[in-house]
């Protein structure tokens, strides 16, 4: 037996790729292409993600505050992945946005999400090529003590798509959200460049900022006061 | 040796096409993953274990695809597994640590499996598994370079043409280093007393 057979059985029993380390770092990879800029690319007009909330009638309503359940005490969102691999995605405070984007990479999900505070605009839409309605995954509005909440599987995400959440949120309330919109993106996810809305305006809630690294991970959010 | 053939066959677009095609839309190099996450992670797991692996396999898959405009078509005979590999390989230099701890747990473990129970294959074996912790031993004393050399062909299934390209040094860099540490190897093994010899 020579120096290479005795090097080629070392290590030749290395478990294979685990399923769950694929779909999350498939998913990982996903979300990054799908923020790539790409110049000069031709988006569709289609306008079909679902917005829930005061905003769905017209940006006019936005200052419309939903009531999301308050629970403080509570982590500010919830991941539960069932057996048969379905995601419950529970939303109880507008904060964190990437903490929840990661962890929904971490179930197989490319997603970006952006928490916009009330009174700095939206997203310009339409992000990408949305999916239509019938293949997004329903949105239960924030009602009473019911927080926002909706489910998916990962099969409902295809090889090039992104799940993309947004949601315009009360600053000072931070449970409270005007609008919350949840679309399935087919390719690239532009970013979240809030347009100026008829809500604009003065405000003393606190602009956060994101900088997020999907290759380490990491996300900083600096807040600051627009009102200083 | 068993050797890995995962290019496509002729029906299906080159690793070259995917990766161009991805330059106008990034969404195409998913594919990429699709096509080489098994062998990128199972090299990284042989060298710094599967927990360390599962990590620098999303860092090597998005260093690629933020570096997929360095890709050379030229230098894709074989698909992009060199070039993902080399990346793989670049990644792990800031890993020695792990990848030597995982070394020397391979060294530990060391057996080579026979299927008799004879007293000879049970002799042979223990002879084999003395031999095995020799050869790790001197892996993790060889320069970093000449280690990734070698195991990039012992584990990768590299040629030496596809890791100079990997490592992006000359294919003659490549033969003297892998030749200069089979010879360190070999002269371990056949004594054992020489093998802090040489390097």
């Amino acid at each position: 037996m020579d120096e290479m057979d005795l090097l080629s059985r070392l290590g030749a029993d290395t478990p294979p790729l685990a399923d769950d380390t694929r779909r999350k770092a498939r998913a990982m990879l996903v979300t990054k292409t799908s923020q790539s800029t790409v110049a000069g690319r031709t988006r569709s007009r289609r306008r079909s993600g679902l917005w829930i909330g005061a905003i769905a009638a017209g940006a006019a309503t936005l200052a419309t505050a939903v009531a999301v359940a308050s629970m403080t005490s509570s982590p500010a969102y919830a991941v539960d992945q069932r057996g048969d691999g379905t995601v419950e995605v529970t939303i109880k405070e507008f904060v964190d946005a990437k903490g929840l984007q990661r962890r929904l990479i971490d179930a197989g999900i490319p997603a970006v999400i952006d928490y916009i505070p009330d009174g700095k605009g939206t997203c310009t839409q339409p992000r990408g090529d949305e999916l239509p309605p019938n293949q997004t995954p329903m949105l239960t509005s924030p009602q009473g003590d019911s927080p926002a909440s909706f489910s998916l599987s990962p099969a409902m995400i295809r090889a090039d798509q992104t799940l993309v959440l947004e949601a315009i949120f009360d600053a000072r309330n931070p449970e409270n959200a005007s609008a919350v919109r949840v679309s399935i993106v087919r390719g690239p996810v532009s970013a979240c460049n809030p347009t100026a809305g008829p809500t604009d305006g003065p405000t003393t809630g606190p602009i956060i900022e994101h900088t997020d690294d999907p290759a380490s991970g990491s996300t900083q959010e600096t807040y600051s006061s627009s009102g200083s | 040796m068993d050797s890995i053939d995962q290019r496509p066959s002729s029906a299906e677009a080159s690793d070259a096409a995917i990766i161009e095609r991805s330059r106008g839309r990034p969404e195409a190099f998913a594919q990429i993953f699709d096509r080489h996450a098994d062998r990128v992670h199972r090299y990284l797991a042989r060298r710094i274990g599967v927990t360390d692996a599962d990590d620098l396999l999303s860092a090597t898959f998005l260093t690629a695809f933020e570096e997929r405009h360095r890709f050379d078509p030229g230098k894709s005979t074989a698909g992009a597994a060199p070039w993902l590999l080399g990346i793989a390989t670049n990644l792990l230099h800031n890993h020695r640590r792990a990848e030597v701890r995982r070394l020397e747990v391979l060294a530990q473990a060391a057996t080579v499996p026979h299927e008799s129970s004879s007293a000879d294959r049970v002799d042979a074996r223990v002879d084999a598994s003395a031999a095995a912790k020799l050869v790790m031993d001197i892996l993790v004393k060889q320069p970093v370079g000449d280690r990734d050399a070698l195991l990039l062909f012992a584990w990768a299934d590299l040629s030496y043409e596809q890791i100079a390209d990997a490592l992006d040094i000359p294919v003659g860099t490549v033969r003297s280093r892998i030749h200069r540490v089979r010879t360190r190897m070999r002269t371990s093994i056949n004594n054992p007393l020489s093998s802090d010899e040489g390097q």
